[in-house]
């Protein structure tokens, strides 16, 4: 029954995508130390990250992966490329990876942003070489948190990537960045610690930790009571839900005294405590703050890393575990969210327009892009005000597509801006908007980069950051009009927040102190680093399809669980 | 003939264009490399486009729209409604815009279908590409003499640029106008958008280019939001955006039926009217009608062949373009009204304005605007066809008008020195005619057409759009428009007096006009001046042949181009065309005796007031003595810029430093604030634990060591153990929030 959902193959590679830059690691600390400046650790480690997008180009070129494969039974999108090994089996824990179409879209986010990143850390030269492994470690910590599929195993991940960001802070950061890199543990780690005791109830309440029979479960598809060894409650029978199954444990050990007798309550506190969790991560307003802290800190390449990969985290998580497990309490508390979602993009907007640090700036506009993915996710699983006919599931579709399309986008434009604003750094020695001033007079084609980045991130169509806006406010215009309206705002004041960054930097007069500062040339590494940004920004936001094509399947399937709601 | 099916090449040639120059080193590096791109890429876009209009005349459209009869009910059935609603006016039809020629492919997936992209050829999409085409084409080889001199810094080029700029606004133009839906329409639109915003910061050292052009994107973007919940609207009702009648298409007649009466989230107001109402606001911020008009007159910071590029075939177009391709949606809405006013109140408003202004430049942006409040208007009564008639014909004598004044500003330079202030002001010129007879004379083609006299283009448009608002009973519209009318004679009047005749003041400019008024600074201009030495004593010149000829093309259009649509001649050629089967209006010697006469009495009065004016260039203006404080609010544009400033602006910025003062003055100061309580009560735990309570821990029991010992080891710095009282806390406020909610 497993097998009607998942899918091995012969050469299943996704362990290899998400462990193969542990080896790049270990190779990159033991390589005897070459003499100074030189560049043999840089360029391996770089030529080592492009195994695993490689690895990945070619599952989406060669139809290795295929977005549009159904199930057997045609109740979900199967998932593919699968490795499943006994990992725990006290805890009936397997190691299980796996692809389909909520995750790839990220695994290529993460495997085509590491390499531009450790190319943009090549200006780090205090032991390059530990930062450059502390990058790989990051990579493999992100797409292994992306491809497990069995909740202990992601949780090991998710905890794992924090290290290798702590200390890229903490060690190569600026001003103030013990200060940040301690805030962004804490805070990233206490939202999680309640996710995880959570996480234990939910075992012992069905008897697994594995993530796609939880989510059959949650939907009231069929499942093989084989899999399933509650250790609470009255145990699984046909027409048992995840929700039913948490309840029949809380009364097992007496909590509805506490709890109440509603079966709804034990899922609607698992369900804030995931939300939580992932709020954070996803810089979700009121639970933001380590944000503009960790991204203004950071080192650049640590800055380009966290704010396009990381971050995308939170949302991968709140669809893994808190749509695809919770989805009534998701379609429940969904105007919260969209609540949420709306504060987080006024709240980042207009908070934009008051910064005077380059980097702080795009840390605000991060807050709001990250909003649109909030109100995309909470569209998909609101109850629509009026009938939506028909069009019911492609309206919540497009809002996931949408949250798929702004992630992938957000990490590539967001990544250029924090390069750029990096060089620009390393160039003027400021932050400080104040300090420039018609620097597109001294560096022309630098400002030309900048204009596609800044464009891309403010969502100018035809650059990839529209599309996914485009998606998201159409499903969230169908299901959140009200919130949407408002949410609009928000569009208009980060176009003016970036404008006005981006005229501060270049337009107006030369400010005379910098007239000498070296363009980006052609082939050059500063253009080499966001070659790649700006081509992909580009492709996505003229032809979306192959992208967009990667979800569409899987977010169908999961639209049509909240239109039978 | 084979170019319905070359009709995507239109907008992709100049595009071709603009990545070329953009991306070859060695056509971006030749200053005449690039304009010779890009005017033969665009010049073949011409031909294809003038091409397509050939073969649409002679083998017409292949396809018929899918006319059913729910459509034909849902256009006959506001007849009755409309008619009770609006006392007596008469229904507006719903347009099926004839036979067509669509292609598409897919663009996107959209759940178990896909988004399609494609074009589509129809009699109004076919003459839009004719007049875009050849407007842009001559505006193109006009700018190869204008921007000549222009170099910054000093020794680079930076006409490629401009050129790749310039060829990709046209791109986005022409795509707009085949797009098949309603999306890639706004894609295109909103490239337009960034195109304005490059071109008029072009000379981005200028601080009043800066502000300009960040004003120009801004504005207009706050219209496009309103569109873009349109479009999700209309997404979420029809399932998909596509131009057309079939089932799932915008122009369906199920569906228009269907969004007729639905209910709309707003009570009292249908879904067809909120639709239409949301897509307008698109229109008043691209077509600038007030209250988003502030950006147009700034938008004159951009070099001049620029202005003609945005007040004539593109920008401004696009808005007036967009109601026309979704009137279906309007006319079965009820928000007509409301874009009469609109249209209306703009035409006059502007005009008033444009009364008022010295500069050669500003006075035709406010024409501009209010000669689209005539379209507008013209929309909201329902007579779109006469909207498109004068869009096309306006976009001709008013790009003619504008690289007139580009060519006179040229001229003027030679005397006054490259300085806007001084060489586009009007009461530094005088008898140009002397002096630049090409100009003045294609000037006073565009001058006859703007104010409709016939038998010049603009006569026979204007006349169209109010023949339609007395015929069809919109008397307030009606005098509205004739008043603006009027007016436009007058100022224009006023304009080519001053400019052509009387006496040269130019040897003796005004001294540094007020630069405060227009928010000029001319830092920068050190650089990049490099006019100076041509100073004093010479008189301003004829421009080079590349800006006359542009110049000669415009000018028989201006003159000849309305008698495709001449109804006293018995012509009915543009509304067969555009829209076959439509009513026709019978031509009215009433109506156009009546608006002849009132421009020539605008006309008239004109003359008699600035005959004589301005002996010098420090004159007062006329009038300005004789209105008084009313002469200097129209002047100061109804201080409409100045409110924005003191509410809008100031709010913006007010929420924007409150917003981020609260975020980290209270939301960050509590995360800061459970970090440091965590940490003082571990410690404090510690102290009792140790000294205190050791003695008694038995009777306080097990917990209490367990939550000692954790604290213990919080305290001495396991980051995971504040974690873990940070999110107790967490988890304490969501349940209370929970259950509260």
């Amino acid at each position: 029954m497993l097998n009607e959902f998942i899918k091995f193959s012969d050469w299943s590679i996704t362990t290899l995508i998400a462990l193969s830059p542990l080896v790049g690691m270990l190779l990159a600390l033991v390589f005897p130390k070459p003499a100074e400046n030189s560049r043999t650790i840089a360029w391996g480690v770089f030529a080592w990250s492009l195994v695993p997008l490689g690895l990945t180009l070619f599952l989406w070129l060669s139809g290795g992966f295929n977005p549009a494969l159904a199930s057997v039974t045609g109740d979900q999108a199967m998932i593919q490329q699968v490795d499943r090994v006994r990992w725990v089996p006290f805890f009936n824990a397997d190691y299980f990876v796996g692809l389909d179409g909520m995750n790839f879209p990220l695994v290529f986010l993460t495997t085509a942003l590491t390499p531009v990143c450790i190319l943009a850390a090549f200006r780090i030269k205090q032991r390059q070489n530990v930062y450059l492994a502390l990058m790989l470690l990051l990579e493999s910590a992100m797409l292994g948190y992306f491809v497990s599929l069995n909740f202990l195993l992601l949780f090991l991940f998710w905890e794992f990537s924090l290290v290798p960001m702590f200390f890229i802070i903490n060690n190569w950061g600026g001003e103030n960045r013990r200060y940040s890199a301690f805030k962004f543990f804490v805070y990233t780690m206490a939202g999680s610690v309640g996710m995880l005791i959570i996480f234990e109830f939910i075992y012992l309440a069905t008897g697994t930790f594995d993530l796609v029979v939880l989510s059959r479960l949650a939907q009231g598809l069929p499942v093989d009571p084989a899999l399933l060894a509650p250790k609470l409650g009255a145990g699984y029978s046909n027409g048992a839900t995840l929700q039913s199954m948490l309840f029949s444990a809380v009364q097992d050990v007496g909590l509805t005294s506490v709890l109440g007798n509603s079966n709804g309550t034990p899922a609607a506190i698992i369900f804030w405590c995931i939300f939580v969790a992932f709020a954070v991560k996803l810089a979700v307003w009121p639970l933001h703050t380590w944000q503009p802290d960790t991204y203004e800190n950071a080192p650049t390449s640590g800055s380009m890393i966290v704010s396009a990969v990381m971050s995308k985290m939170g949302a991968y998580g709140m669809i893994r575990l808190m749509i695809m497990l919770f989805p009534k309490q998701t379609n429940h508390f969904a105007p919260i969210l969209a609540i949420f979602a709306l504060a987080s993009i006024l709240f980042g907007a207009y908070a934009g327009l008051a910064q005077t640090n380059l980097k702080r700036l795009i840390a605000y506009a991060s807050i709001n892009h990250m909003g649109y993915v909030l109100l995309g996710l909470a569209a998909a699983a609101s109850a629509a005000p009026e009938s939506l006919g028909n069009l019911d599931v492609a309206i919540r579709t497009s809002a996931l597509n949408g949250v798929q399309a702004q992630m992938v986008a957000h990490g590539f434009s967001t990544a250029a801006l924090f390069f750029l604003a990096g060089e620009l750094y390393e160039r003027t020695g400021t932050y400080q908007l104040d300090q420039f001033g018609g620097l597109r007079k001294v560096m022309p084609i630098f400002a030309g980069i900048m204009g596609v980045a800044m464009f891309a991130n403010l969502g100018l169509p035809g650059l990839a950051g529209f599309v996914g806006e485009f998606f998201i406010f159409r499903g969230a215009w169908g299901t959140q009009p009200v919130i949407t309206t408002i949410a609009v705002l928000g569009l208009i004041v980060t176009a003016l927040v970036l404008i006005r960054m981006y005229q501060k930097i270049f337009y107006g007069p030369v400010n005379h102190k910098l007239t000498n500062l070296p363009d980006i040339k052609v082939g050059d590494w500063a253009f080499n680093v966001t070659l790649p940004l700006i081509i992909v920004l580009l492709v996505f936001g003229i032809y979306p399809k192959p992208l967009m094509d990667l979800s569409n399947y899987a977010a169908t399937v999961m639209a049509q669980v909240f239109t039978s709601l | 003939m084979p170019f319905f099916d070359l009709a995507w090449l239109i907008p992709l040639l100049p595009l071709a264009a603009f990545v070329l120059i953009t991306l070859v080193p060695p056509i971006g590096r030749s200053r005449k490399a690039s304009y010779t791109t890009a005017l033969v890429l665009l010049g073949l876009a011409t031909v294809i486009a003038w091409g397509v209009l050939a073969q649409s005349i002679s083998e017409g459209f292949p396809s018929a729209p899918l006319v059913t009869s729910v459509a034909a009910e849902a256009g006959q059935e506001p007849a009755s409604e409309g008619a009770a609603a609006e006392g007596g006016h008469e229904a507006v039809e719903v347009p099926t815009f004839g036979n067509f020629y669509h292609k598409s492919f897919a663009w996107a997936p959209d759940g178990s279908g896909f988004f399609n992209f494609g074009y589509r050829l129809d009699g109004a999409t076919v003459l839009m590409l004719a007049m875009v085409t050849l407007a842009a084409w001559c505006i193109h080889l006009f700018s190869v003499g204008y921007m000549a001199h222009d170099e910054f810094p000093a020794g680079h080029q930076r006409q490629s640029r401009f050129f790749s700029y310039i060829a990709l606004f046209t791109a986005s133009m022409l795509g707009m106008t085949l797009a098949d839906n309603l999306l890639l329409f706004f894609i295109c639109w909103e490239l337009m958008g960034l195109c304005s915003f490059l071109l008029i910061g072009f000379w981005f050292f200028k601080p009043s280019a800066r502000e300009a052009a960040k004003k120009a994107f801004i504005t207009t973007r706050i219209g496009d939001v309103g569109m873009m919940l349109g479009m999700m609207y209309i997404y979420n009702k029809s399932g998909s955006l596509t131009f057309g009648h079939e089932a799932g298409q915008i122009y369906n007649g199920e569906f228009l039926e269907s969004i007729k009466t639905a209910a709309s989230l707003i009570p009292g107001v249908s879904a067809a009217s909120l639709m239409a109402f949301l897509v307008f606001l698109g229109t008043v911020g691209k077509s600038a009608q007030f209250p988003l008009h502030v950006w147009l007159p700034d938008a004159m910071e951009g070099p001049t062949p620029v202005s003609a590029l945005i007040h004539a075939a593109t920008m401004v177009a696009a808005g007036v373009f967009l109601v026309i391709r979704t009137f279906p949606i309007f006319a079965v809405s009820d928000v007509l009204p409301v874009v009469a006013f609109i249209g209306a109140f703009t035409a006059l408003f502007a005009a008033l304005i444009a009364v008022a202004q010295y500069d050669i430049k500003r006075i035709l942006a406010f024409s501009t605007l209010s000669q689209l409040g005539f379209m507008v208007a013209a929309l909201g009564i329902g007579a779109w066809v006469a909207a498109l008639f004068h869009l096309l014909t306006h976009a001709f004598f008013k790009a003619l008008l504008f690289l007139g004044s580009g060519s006179v500003i040229h001229g003027m330079e030679a005397t006054v020195g490259h300085d806007p202030d001084k060489a586009q002001d009007i009461r530094n010129m005088g008898t140009l005619r002397k002096f630049m007879p090409i100009t003045f004379l294609t000037y006073m083609a565009g001058f006859f057409a703007l104010i409709g006299i016939p038998p010049f283009a603009g006569f026979w448009s204007k006349d169209e759009i109010i023949l339609d608002a007395f015929i069809k009973h919109h008397y307030v519209v009606y005098g509205v428009l004739t008043a603006a009318a009027f007016l436009t004679a007058f100022y224009m009047t006023r304009q080519i007096v001053v400019v052509f005749f009387g006496k040269f003041r130019g040897y003796e400019p005004r001294k540094a006009v007020v630069a405060a008024v227009h928010g000029h600074d001319d830092h920068g201009h050190g650089d990049h001046d490099d006019h100076h030495h041509h100073h004093e004593a010479h008189d301003p010149h004829e421009s080079p042949r590349s800006m006359t000829i542009p110049l000669m093309i415009l000018g028989l259009f201006a003159v000849f181009a309305g008698f495709v649509n001449a109804g006293f001649l018995g012509i009915h050629w543009f509304s067969d065309y555009v829209n076959p089967g439509g009513e026709i209006p019978d031509p009215s010697y009433m109506v156009a005796g009546i608006a002849t006469a009132v421009a020539l009495v605008g006309a008239g009065l004109g003359v008699l007031t600035y005959r004589n004016a301005f002996k010098n260039a420090n004159d007062r203006d006329p009038l300005a003595g004789a209105l008084g404080p009313i002469w200097t609010a129209l002047e100061n544009r109804f201080y409409i810029d100045q409110i924005y400033d003191k509410t809008f602006i100031a709010l913006t910025y007010g929420a924007g430093w409150l917003l981020n003062w609260i975020d980290r003055h209270v939301v960050d100061r509590v995360v800061n604030l459970t970090g440091l309580v965590t940490l003082f009560i571990g410690r404090v735990n510690f102290i009792i634990d140790d000294f205190s309570l050791n003695t008694v821990t038995d009777d306080i029991g097990e917990g209490t060591i367990t939550v000692g010992d954790g604290v213990r080891q919080s305290a001495t710095g396991k980051i995971q153990d504040y974690g873990a009282y940070i999110f107790g806390g967490v988890v304490l406020l969501a349940l209370i929030y929970m259950y509260a909610f």
